[in-house]
């Protein structure tokens, strides 16, 4: 994998299809784990918490300074139809530097935040060990967005 | 599917980035205006005012350079 990608995990695939995610209107986070866990496309039914088989929330970085416990909301998301696709999207994640943020970040953690499973959707490759706290800290999504759905 | 992103962007990359964003919460404002969803809309409103404040900042700093 490169830094900055991003991949769904297959049971994201199913569970979207039975209309357990609304990306519109549901809160959407980005949790920050550490190497303790690999995350992969494969990966058996992946939460942020407890009730299904991988609960990533075990192996989030150290909360502090500007990193809470969960991570930062993906705010504003959108899901919109450009071209004969359906685009969605969400506010770029920012975590500004502070001496008391985390470090060993590896992996963001996409989940549900509303979804009282807080199913995960996917993760994004952080190109770790990333130390929060020696700068400002930016994810910016795709210029063409998080992902898009079309008939191909 | 997930596309690519760019951890810790160059100013290029978000200024890139921040034209395609605008452009869809423009549709997206658009769509929950007709929904009624007016929380919703005004949270869009102020990321695309953000949005479009960065991008002015930059086109300034572009025109002067061109003097």
């Amino acid at each position: 994998m490169a830094t900055g990608d991003v991949v769904f995990f297959d049971q994201f695939l199913v569970d979207v299809q039975e209309k357990l995610h609304d990306l519109e209107n549901d809160t959407i986070k980005v949790g920050i784990v550490t190497n303790a866990t690999v995350p992969a496309a494969t990966t058996a039914d992946p939460r942020w918490g407890a009730g299904g088989t991988t609960n990533f929330s075990s192996n989030e970085v150290t909360p502090g300074g500007n990193y809470s416990t969960g991570g930062p909301a993906a705010a504003n998301n959108t899901v919109t139809l450009s071209g004969g696709a359906a685009v969605f999207d969400a506010d770029d994640i920012s975590i500004t530097q502070n001496g008391s943020n985390p470090s060993g970040a590896y992996w963001g953690i996409i989940y549900n935040d509303t979804d009282t499973g807080k199913r995960a959707i996917g993760y994004v490759e952080l190109g770790g060990p990333v130390d929060l706290s020696a700068g400002d800290f930016s994810i910016a999504w795709n210029a063409s967005g998080i992902s898009s759905l079309d008939q191909a | 599917m997930a596309k690519q992103a760019t951890i810790n962007p160059s100013y290029a990359d978000k200024a890139d980035r921040s034209i395609e964003r605008c452009k869809r919460l423009k549709e997206s404002i658009a769509k929950n205006k007709d929904r009624g969803n007016t929380d919703k809309c005004e949270s869009l409103q102020s990321e695309l005012a953000r949005r479009m404040d960065e991008l002015n900042q930059l086109k300034s700093k572009l025109a002067e350079l061109d003097g």
